[in-house]
């Protein structure tokens, strides 16, 4: 591509995406590891 | 002293059974073979390719031998027994290298002569300053080497985990390695070549006192 | 949930709004380089990018010496996350590197400094993390990944020496110097690295969280 965008959106797009699905992988594991420790909880 | 019984241990326990300089050599030697075998090169090419690679071998010999060496200690638990005397710990850090260091100077003058003749290499070399920068490259290998072998030795996989962390770690050794062997071969004077000198006693020192440091962490269950 | 805190999920949204700024600073703020047009800019993203991976390691390196002196847990989560999130980083930069350099120099890959340190501490992470999943004994297995991340930082400025001296024809690919950019770079440049800088941050704190309540902890942390 002679202006090159192409190169440049998809960098942009992978580290926009490569943050959103940290923090959505992080948000995931907090919720299963919350629901873990009130059932250890319920357990005891 | 401490240190010098320490080697003294060392060298006894492998002068009894000449385990690690059998392992090292033997290995050694089927590099060597194999290396000749994937080569059909011109003698020009592996001549120039001659010091990278006689210092790749070297590492893959290095990583069987200090890990057959702190695997000795593994065995009926001894490095319990070491660790519970009153020693400072830095110095079984230091009395491994060094004798890995004996060791591997040993077994590199021995290697020396399959080396080119299985390779054909044809090379004059002048010989001081060779020797000389080959042990200051063999002590610095071994210092390197022993500390990550002391880090990776307890887990469970320290065969694979010990060669994954060294090499990363040791990639400006090599460099260093190579470059210094490279421009004695080709008779370069010191001036071009002391800037590597210079690195590999940075490495020396920051490695050493590291291990020195740490090693009591490291050996702690 | 963290983000039921206030000042979290506040923090959270300036990050969010920072992002969406800057990058529309970047789209249509910055100016259009002849030539390279718009692969230049994906420099506002690489070296931002570089920048926080670093110093995601020297704080990792940080909290390893202050584990190993107080032997708070608190140091070693803040270890791990800072492991985590550097190494995340860090592949941003080993992928985005080579997409920049595809248009600008033409080859993927060169053996500039920076690279060259930027993957070889990716890799001792590496074996950072398989020592924290396969190592065993989890007190030990701390001590340990807290060394490794020492060491790992105490080797940028060696690794970075050693190949700047290695081949000096590679050098003819012009680095990028910062404080000889013009202004119409140098600005957006910056804001950039402040907002990356900002994100990190917010991360950092999210992933401390999420690491310290895990109470069951497995090795797989």
């Amino acid at each position: 591509m002679y202006n090159f965008f192409n190169y440049f959106f998809f960098t942009y797009l992978i580290v926009l995406l490569s943050i959103i699905l940290w923090f959505s992988y992080n948000l995931k594991l907090e919720k299963k590891i919350r629901l873990k420790n009130v059932k250890d909880l319920e357990d005891e | 002293m401490d240190l010098l019984k320490l080697i003294n241990k060392e060298l006894r326990a492998e002068i009894l059974n000449k385990e690690i300089i059998i392992t090292m050599l033997s290995f050694g030697l089927s590099i060597i073979v194999i290396i000749s075998f994937t080569s059909n090169l011109s003698k020009q090419i592996i001549e120039a390719y001659a010091p990278g690679l006689f210092w790749l071998m070297i590492l893959f010999v290095t990583v069987l031998g200090v890990h057959r060496s702190y695997a000795y200690e593994k065995e009926f638990n001894a490095i319990d027994l070491i660790l519970s005397a009153p020693i400072d710990r830095g110095l079984i850090f230091i009395a491994k290298a060094l004798s890995g260091f004996i060791f591997i100077t040993l077994m590199q003058a021995l290697i020396v002569f399959p080396y080119f003749i299985f390779l054909s290499i044809d090379i004059d070399v002048n010989f001081f300053p060779l020797i000389l920068s080959t042990l200051l490259i063999n002590l610095t290998l071994m210092f390197v080497s022993n500390l990550i072998s002391g880090i990776s030795m307890r887990a469970r996989i320290s065969e694979i985990l010990f060669p994954v962390l060294l090499f990363p770690l040791i990639s400006p050794l090599i460099i260093a390695a190579t470059n210094i062997t490279n421009s004695i071969i080709n008779q370069a004077p010191y001036i071009e070549w002391q800037v590597w000198i210079y690195l590999l006693i940075s490495i020396l020192i920051v490695f050493g006192l590291s291990g020195y440091a740490l090693f009591d962490f490291i050996l702690e269950e | 949930m963290f983000y039921e805190n206030k000042k979290n999920l506040y923090l959270l949204i300036v990050a969010i709004f920072l992002f969406a700024l800057n990058s529309l600073n970047i789209f249509y703020g910055t100016p259009m380089v002849p030539d390279q047009h718009w692969a230049q800019k994906i420099f506002y993203l690489h070296v931002p990018s570089a920048w926080v991976g670093f110093l995601s390691y020297f704080i990792a390196m940080i909290s390893g010496f202050t584990f190993l002196s107080t032997k708070k847990d608190k140091w070693d989560i803040i270890g791990t996350a800072c492991a985590e999130i550097g190494t995340l980083f860090m592949s941003l930069v080993l992928i985005t590197g080579p997409i920049w350099a595809t248009p600008i120099w033409g080859k993927p890959w060169i053996w500039e400094p920076r690279l060259t340190t930027t993957l070889i501490l990716f890799l001792t992470y590496v074996g950072y993390f398989m020592m924290r999943s396969f190592g065993g004994n989890i007190e030990r297995v701390k001590k340990t990944s807290a060394v490794i991340a020492i060491i790992a930082f105490l080797n940028v400025p060696i690794i970075f020496f050693s190949v700047q001296f290695w081949s000096p024809e590679l050098q003819s690919h012009p680095q990028v110097e910062m404080n000889q950019q013009p202004t119409g770079i140098l600005i957006p440049f910056l804001i950039s690295l402040f907002v990356f800088s900002f994100i990190f941050f917010v991360m950092l704190s999210y992933r401390k969280y999420v690491i310290s309540i895990n109470k069951n902890l497995t090795n797989n942390v």
